[in-house]
This record gives C-alpha cells, sequence and structure tokens, in this order.
C-alpha cells in the first residue's frame, strides 16, 4: 500500500506455466497502470528486454531451460540497467541473499502470506530504483489494515486479511464486507457507514467479522474516509481473546456478588475520596438503605448513644503504626427499630499520605449470641430454648469436671444422633482432622492464664458419614469467683460453604492470572527467541574452533581448545537457563504459598526479561539487600513484577536512549517486604492513577489492559497492596508489599491461612 | 605491501563476540572485537584488508544503521551480517543496504568461515583496484594539457592523422606527445593505454 505511482510500467513476465502464476497474472492484469509481457523461455529474451516498453523482468528463480539466477545474467547481458524481480514459491532465505547479491532489485516470496496485495507496488519501486520499506510495515501489522469503497468492497488490504480471517484473494475481492458482518452488528456498523459518507471519522467501533471457518471474530474498528473518493481507510484490531477474558471476568463478578448476597453477614465497601458506598443486600435488608450524600452521619445516628463514643475512637483515621484493622461489637438501630448487637470488622485502605481512601468491612449480628450470654447467666432452661433454636451448634465445657455439654445441633449440622454424643472432650478431639488437631489445641487458652479471655479458630471436624466439614469455632472463658476459670462456652458453625466458594473465587482468579502470564509470554516471545539463538551460536563458532584446532594437530593449543570446550558447557547452561526460566513462567500450577528469597525472585525475573532489557535500552538499576524472606506464591509475584517492569519499558520506549532507566527497590519494614519499581516515562495523569488498577483500561495501543488489575488482586490475595505514586520529576513508581516470613525453609502447608 | 588482513567482531552478546573471536583465530587470522556499534564505529580504522561480522539486532545502534553510517564515510569493507531471527525481509534490507552476505544464526561455523575467507578476498581485490587507480592518476595528473589532449583522442579510436588535422599540429609531433604520455604512465603498448584510461574513468569509489 506505498504511494501509486502515476506512470505506467511495463512487466515482462517470464511464465513457467506453473500454477502460482495463474494468481500472480490476475492480480497483475487487474492493476490499471500496469502492461503486462508474458514469454514462455529464456530464448525470447533477447528482443523484449531491448524494448524501451519494458521497464523491469519478472521471474522466477529458474524457469524450465535455465539455471536458478541465470535470468539474472542474461538480462543483464542485454541491458544491464533492467531490473530483475525474482518471485518464487520456492523462497528460503539463502536464495533471496543470492538473488539480490547478484544484482535482483527485488525478491518476493509467493510463501508470504498476502504477497499478492504490494506485489505491483514493489515492481513499481524497483522499476524507480527506490524501494519502500512500507508494505513490509503494513502486512507485518496484526491488524486488518485496509481501504474500502463506500460500495462495500475492499480495494486494498494487508496481508493480516488473509491470515486472521482465512480468505483467499479473490474471495476478498469478491466478497461485500457487509456479508461478512455478524447479523446483530449490522445496525450499528451502518449507522457508522452512514457517518463515513459525510466524512466523519468513525473511532473503535466494535463488530464481528465471520472467517473463513465460519467463526466470528470480535474486531475494534476505525476508519477515516475520503469522500472524494467515496473510500475510506480502516484498521480493525482482533480483540477476540480480549471478550473471551472480559466475558470471564464478568462470570467472576457475578460470582463475587453471589457469594456477597449469599452470606449472612452485612458487607460494605466505601469509597471515601468518590463518597461512593455499596452495601450487599443483606445490609440494606437488615439495616435500611443509606443517604450515600452523608454516610458517615447515617450511621454515627443509628449506632446506640452509649456505644458512640467509644465506636469513634477505636476506628484508625489515619495510618498510625501500622493500623488498618478493627474490630468491634456495639449496638446498632435496624430496620426494624430494634438495636442490634453487632460484631464490626474493617479495615481501611491508606493513600501514601497516611489518608484514608478506602474502608471495607462486614457487620455480624451477634444480637442472638448476646442474648444468648445474658440468657445463660439467668436461666439455663431458656438458654437450652434458645441453643435449639440457632443453627450454630453450642458447647459449654465444665472445666473442672471436665466434661462437655453439647446442644442439639451437633446432631443436625454433623449428622450424629444423641447417643452418638458423648460428655467427654476426647469425643471432640477425636473428631478433629488430625492435620489440625495439635495447632487447634495450641489455642485453647490454658486455665489459669486470665488474659486470654477468648478465642476462634477454624478446622476440620469429621461428622458421622465420615467426611469432614469446615467449622468455625469461637469460644470464650468464663470466670468463677476470685478470677479462676470455671467454664468456657462456645458456637461452632459449619462453614464448608462459604469456604468452598472462597475456593472457587480463588481458582478462578489463579486461572485469570495463568491466562495473564501466557499473554505476556507473548509480548517478549520475540526477545526471547533472539536471546537463545546467542548461545547456539557461540557453541557453534566454538564447535567449529575446537573442529579445527584438532584437525591443525598443534598441541600446543591444547590448554586453548580445552577452554572453548568449557564455553560450550557454560552456554549450552545459559541456554538451558532459559528455557528453564521460560518454563517455569508459563506453567500452570496450582497456586502454592511457599517461603521465598526475595533477591533471588528479583533476579530470576531480571534474568527472564535480560532480551528484553538489552534490546530496549533499558539501564536497569538494582541493589540486592540482606536475605529476607517472603511467604508468596513464587509464580505470581514474579508475573507482578514482570508486569510492572514491562509497562516501564513501555513508558519510557519514546525517551532518549540515556533516559532509559527502571530501578528496582526492596524494603523490609516491620513484618513487610515493599518492593518498588520507578521509571522515568511519560507517567500516569492525576485522574487515571486509579483507574489503571481497573480491569481493561489501558493506554496501551495493543494492550488488554489486564496486567494491572491482576497484579493488584495477586497482591492483595497475598494481604499486601499495591499502589502507585508520581515522581517528583519525571516517571512513577509502583510499590507493592508482601507478607514476610517468620519460617526460613519449610513451606506452609496452613490451607487456612491460604486465600 | 602486504598486510595481514583482520576480521573485526561487533556484536552485543560476550559470548558470541568471543566465541567468533576464538573461530576467527583458529584460521589464523587476526581479529579486533567491538562490543556495540557506537564503539566500532569509533575505533574502527579501517587501514587494513579484512572484513566485518556484524550483528544485525543491538541496542543503541542496529547493524543497519552501521551499514548506512559506512555508506556515509565512504567505507566500502565487506560486511557479514549476522542476525538472531533472520527472515526473507530481513535478509533482503541488509543485502540492499550493502552487506556482502547475511547469516541467520545459529549457522555452521564452517559456513561462515568460507563467506570471511571470500569476503576478505574481495576487500583484497578492491583495495588493490584502488591502488592502481590513485597510482594511475597520480601518473594522469603529471600529463602536460597538450598530453591529455591527445591521449582523449587516441582513446577515442582517431588514427594519428586525424589528430594531428584536428589540433594543427605535425604528425612528427602528436607522436613525440604519445611517446612522452606513454612514458609518463608507464606503458608501452596502446591497447594498455586504452584499458588504462577507462581505468581512469572510473570515478574513484
Amino acid at each position: 500500500m506505498s504511494k501509486p505511482n502515476d506512470d505506467c510500467i511495463g512487466v515482462l513476465f517470464l511464465d513457467d506455466g506453473s500454477p502460482d502464476r495463474d494468481c500472480i497474472k490476475r492480480t497483475l492484469a487487474a492493476q490499471p497502470k500496469l502492461k503486462l509481457f508474458e514469454i514462455h523461455s529464456l530464448a525470447e529474451l533477447e528482443p523484449w528486454v531491448k524494448r524501451p516498453s519494458v521497464d523491469l523482468v519478472l521471474s522466477d528463480l529458474g524457469i524450465w531451460d535455465s539455471k536458478e539466477l541465470e535470468v539474472l545474467e542474461r538480462v543483464r547481458a542485454i541491458d544491464s540497467l533492467k531490473p530483475v524481480v525474482f518471485i518464487t514459491a520456492r523462497g528460503s532465505e539463502q536464495w533471496a541473499v543470492e538473488a539480490m547479491k547478484w544484482g535482483a532489485a527485488d525478491y518476493i516470496s509467493t510463501k508470504t502470506p498476502g504477497f499478492a496485495t504490494n506485489l505491483c507496488d514493489r515492481l513499481r519501486a524497483a522499476a524507480a530504483g527506490f524501494y519502500g520499506p512500507h508494505d513490509q510495515f503494513v502486512n507485518q501489522s496484526l491488524d486488518l489494515l485496509s481501504i474500502a469503497g463506500f460500495d462495500g468492497y475492499l480495494k486494498r488490504w494487508s496481508s493480516a486479511w488473509q491470515d486472521i480471517m482465512g480468505y483467499s484473494y479473490d474471495e476478498i475481492m469478491s466478497t461485500s464486507l457487509q456479508d461478512l458482518i455478524h447479523p446483530d452488528d449490522l445496525p450499528h456498523v451502518q449507522q457508522a457507514a452512514a457517518l463515513l459518507r459525510t466524512g466523519q471519522r468513525v473511532r473503535a467501533v466494535e463488530l464481528r467479522l465471520r472467517s473463513k471457518d465460519g467463526s466470528y471474530k470480535w474486531m475494534l474498528w476505525n476508519a477515516i474516509p475520503c469522500v472524494e473518493e467515496e473510500l475510506y481507510f480502516s484498521a480493525g484490531q482482533d480483540i477476540t481473546a480480549r471478550k473471551l477474558v472480559e466475558e470471564q471476568l464478568r462470570e467472576s463478578q457475578i460470582r463475587f456478588q453471589l457469594i456477597a448476597s449469599a452470606t449472612n453477614e452485612s458487607v460494605w465497601d466505601w469509597d471515601l475520596r468518590a463518597n461512593r458506598l455499596w452495601r450487599n443486600e443483606n445490609y440494606n435488608r437488615t439495616f435500611g438503605d443509606a443517604d450515600a450524600s452523608n454516610v458517615i452521619e447515617w450511621w454515627r445516628q443509628r449506632v446506640h448513644p452509649e456505644d458512640i463514643e467509644r465506636v469513634l475512637a477505636e476506628i484508625p483515621v489515619r495510618a498510625i503504626d501500622g493500623q488498618q484493622q478493627w474490630t468491634m461489637k456495639y449496638r446498632l438501630l435496624r430496620l426494624d427499630g430494634v438495636y442490634a448487637h453487632v460484631y464490626d470488622r474493617g479495615s481501611v485502605v491508606f493513600d501514601d499520605q497516611g489518608e484514608p481512601l478506602r474502608m471495607v468491612g462486614s457487620l455480624m449480628d451477634i444480637t442472638e449470641l448476646t442474648q444468648t450470654e445474658e440468657k445463660l447467666r439467668e436461666s439455663e432452661e431458656r438458654f437450652r430454648l434458645a441453643a435449639m433454636a440457632t443453627h450454630d451448634a453450642i458447647w459449654d465445657w465444665d472445666l473442672d469436671k471436665r466434661q462437655v455439654w453439647r446442644s442439639d445441633s451437633f446432631q443436625t449440622l454433623f449428622g450424629y444422633s444423641a447417643t452418638d454424643i458423648s460428655g467427654e472432650l476426647s469425643w471432640w478431639m477425636d473428631r478433629i482432622h488430625a492435620d489440625d488437631r495439635d495447632r487447634v489445641m495450641a489455642m485453647i487458652p490454658s486455665p489459669g492464664s486470665s488474659d486470654s479471655q477468648q478465642c476462634a479458630m477454624e478446622y476440620r471436624f469429621r461428622k458421622a458419614d465420615g467426611t469432614y466439614a469446615d467449622v468455625s469455632d469461637r469460644g470464650f472463658v468464663m470466670c468463677g469467683p476470685g478470677g479462676k476459670p470455671i467454664r468456657m462456652v462456645g458456637t461452632v458453625t459449619d462453614v464448608s460453604e462459604r469456604r468452598r466458594a472462597e475456593e472457587l473465587a480463588h481458582t478462578q482468579r489463579s486461572e485469570m492470572a495463568h491466562i495473564a502470564r501466557v499473554s505476556t509470554m507473548g509480548e517478549i516471545a520475540t526477545g526471547l527467541a533472539h536471546e537463545l539463538n546467542q548461545p547456539l551460536t557461540a557453541i557453534s563458532n566454538y564447535a567449529e574452533s575446537c573442529a579445527r584446532a584438532i584437525a591443525a594437530k598443534t598441541p600446543a593449543d591444547q590448554q586453548k581448545l580445552l577452554s572453548w570446550i568449557d564455553k560450550i558447557s557454560v552456554n549450552t547452561h545459559r541456554a538451558g537457563e532459559m528455557i528453564r526460566r521460560l518454563r517455569s513462567f508459563t506453567r500452570k500450577t496450582e497456586p502454592r504459598r511457599s517461603t521465598v528469597e526475595i533477591n533471588e525472585l528479583v533476579q530470576e525475573v531480571i534474568d527472564l526479561l535480560e532480551a528484553d532489557t538489552r534490546l530496549q535500552n533499558v539501564r536497569l538499576r538494582w541493589e540486592p539487600i540482606d536475605s529476607a524472606y517472603a511467604l508468596v506464591d513464587r509464580i505470581q509475584i514474579q508475573q507482578v513484577l514482570v508486569n510492572l517492569l514491562l509497562n516501564a519499558y513501555e513508558a519510557m520506549a519514546a525517551n532518549r536512549p540515556d533516559r532509559r532507566q527502571v530501578t528496582i527497590a526492596v524494603a523490609v519494614a516491620d513484618d513487610k517486604i515493599e518492593v518498588s519499581v520507578e521509571d522515568l516515562g511519560e507517567g500516569i495523569p492525576v485522574e487515571n492513577s486509579q483507574r489503571v488498577f481497573e480491569a481493561f483500561f489501558t493506554s496501551k495501543p495493543n494492550g488488554v489492559g489486564i496486567g494491572l488489575a491482576i497484579s493488584r488482586s495477586i497482591v492483595e490475595d497475598h494481604g499486601g497492596r499495591l499502589w502507585l505514586v508520581p515522581n517528583p520529576r519525571q516517571g512513577v513508581t509502583f510499590r507493592f508489599t508482601l507478607p514476610m516470613s517468620g519460617v526460613q525453609d519449610a513451606s506452609s502447608t496452613d490451607r487456612f491461612r491460604r486465600g | 605491501m602486504l598486510v595481514a588482513p583482520i576480521v573485526s567482531v561487533v556484536d552485543d552478546d560476550e559470548q558470541v563476540r568471543e566465541s567468533l573471536a576464538a573461530l576467527v583465530q583458529s584460521m589464523n587470522l587476526d581479529v579486533e572485537c567491538y562490543a556495540s556499534g557506537r564503539d566500532f564505529l569509533e575505533r574502527y580504522p579501517n587501514d587494513r584488508p579484512g572484513c566485518v561480522v556484524l550483528d544485525l539486532r543491538m541496542p543503541e545502534i542496529s547493524g543497519l544503521d552501521i551499514l548506512g553510517e559506512l555508506a556515509d564515510r565512504k567505507i566500502s569493507v565487506p560486511v557479514i551480517m549476522i542476525s538472531g531471527h533472520g527472515d526473507i525481509s530481513a535478509a533482503v534490507a541488509a543485502m540492499k543496504s550493502g552487506a556482502v552476505d547475511f547469516l541467520e544464526k545459529p549457522y555452521r561455523g564452517a559456513a561462515l568461515m568460507e563467506r570471511v575467507r571470500h569476503a576478505i578476498n574481495i576487500d583484497i581485490c578492491q583495495r588493490q583496484a584502488r591502488a592502481e587507480q590513485e597510482k594511475l592518476a597520480e601518473r594522469y595528473e603529471a600529463l602536460t594539457a597538450d598530453e591529455k589532449e591527445v591521449l582523449q583522442l587516441t582513446v577515442a579510436g582517431k588514427p594519428d592523422k586525424a589528430i594531428a588535422l584536428k589540433l594543427d599540429l605535425s604528425l612528427r609531433t602528436i607522436q613525440l606527445r604519445r611517446a612522452s604520455l606513454m612514458r609518463k604512465l608507464k606503458t608501452n603498448s596502446r591497447a594498455e593505454l586504452i584499458r588504462l584510461a577507462h581505468v581512469l574513468e572510473q570515478q574513484p569509489v
């Protein structure tokens, strides 16, 4: 699709009758400013080459009565200035090199998809002694580039049309675009076409095109019209893969909504900056709709007057000494006019200046439990009634007599009959999963220690049918006169369902992370392929050197020979390492937390991106710190770092090479490890500094926009956070935190700490 | 003048660069390594016959950039391009920019060495031709204006009589002048004279 040339050119075509000739001839014949002469053997060559109307000779490498490249010599002997262009299906790099070496003006491989689209322009360039790199550029584009008429037919198109859509040249020529568009998309495409006719640009139209195999591909379409010529220029980007991911994310969000609405707890999420409050159905049902314009006042008015001061004092309003979470109990006015006892757990997200950005939390209505506690002191009988009314199983452990009373709910919840249940402590202990037992025992407050009045734990409990239920067990110690603990009372809730839903969401996230990793790998594959060829080349060079030295039989060089052989093994190892890194990064594994040395993790990422770093002229600065261990999923955290680095590289692509610098810094503070990636890129406008973390928000022309969204969800999944800070002068710094591992070698298998 | 040829290796990858050096040394040829395009353009002396083995894809200054810069500086050393991921279009672009050869990594060591030898031969021939031409040009400059005129007409194939008539001089004078110019150009046959004139016509590269 280079600039058309006004002069008519004459092409002498050596036709040897091979099948792909027909297609070439049709293409040439369809061109208005091109005159075609045909001959069928070299013997006819001379008079034709001498004709002034023949501007160039187009031939296969060798036709039936000649050797390869003989055409070139013959033409040169007749007229040394007449350009010769080779067109062949026997395209190999070596023949291309040879032909160019011997003076061919161009070399066109018919094996290159879409070669026909720019054939004529290349011939014009060859005839003019000029060759524009334009066409290759257009044909290497992954987008569907085209010039189409208002009549709906394509006039020119890039080879992506053939590669992606699978149509042949003739099919594209003879098919109206309208016939390829998905019927559901026709109305808005026709609106866009109407705009084009009035001379207006059309941007970002999403539509589906039918490909050769009958499947539809999603395209993101941009077009600029040229009304006088009744033409428009258009570019379509294949976004089928992105649509698929969008669909999956939507399902994942729906799933979250379902979980949120299925829970008995009241869940809320308050964006302080936008003053936007989201609450699940249960919240609104129980406590009523908040006035969105003044959320804090709404809530303050509903907290019991006796509790309000204590409660306000407990909420962290600034990030002082890392306090970001609270749990408290207070009374809150329900929609039915009764003050409910609620157990409020929440956390605050702060920005880097320590200002609160967002508060998230859940309210559990513990009115029943609280009432039960009160009544327990008054009447054993009323307690029994209350215990029967609740779904949770209740237990009462007499520490002196070492006997346990259990509510009837143990029967309904776990399938035991009344006679199965014994009052011995061992009955309960025997039914705790063997892997959890020691941990549970360690958490029970020992008699005499008065500091731990409450305990909450989660473990697996065996049901009558032999399967295990995930349970949440909360108990507290009751003290007799003199502060001596006399009994413990608590409730057991079956949380298996909730746990399953959580694990499902967790699996979904890890699937998404894998998809994103594979797509990232696509971005760096070119660099890696180039990188892998380097050690292979070195090995080949050393092997040849050794062979030569041995053949020359010069024993004095034995030392040198040994060093070459050693270099062969060094480079073999280097190539193997590249493949191992690549494999481990794209491998689909169950997410697994283990203790990882942070410097090692960073170094592996730097090695993985070595080729990209070098080829993009980026100076990567990193100083390892003293060993520090994080409890993380190694691959997922590497993915986060790869993402941040690739973003940084891309942001600096327009910089002068000496201004492409990325600094990785690792710092340890309290029980967290903080990693930062600082670039000198174009920066991120303030209004986008939060939006970049949203899925499908992207500023890259080819980006899907899930990198940062997935990175954030991975980091938050690890209990850390990921945020960005604009640099004072240029670029931005992304920071994320990771939990430190207390243990340095054992990997954690505690399933309840996962997720 | 017998100067040993030298092979210049330009590759940013240390392992590739050193292995190429080993390979060249195993042929008993001298080698000089350059770690970047900038390093090469700053240091390359072009004072000995040889060839350049050049990596296509390097940071900052690519192999194609270097070919362009060499052409600008009118340095005609033969360049063999090597590339980590060659395809037909990259090969065609390199050849169009003046490379004498193009090899995709990894190649067979023997193949590269054969090309290196060939490229060195090209350079030696080129340098000899240039030296001859320069010498000839020097001698040509020593001719008087009259002698140059006679040379031109002789090479154009005019018989002596026609030259004498055209310059309005005697036949004897023409013959003396040609004897003198042939002495100065160190040649003793008319055929040789015509060949030298053709060499002179070609502009120095």
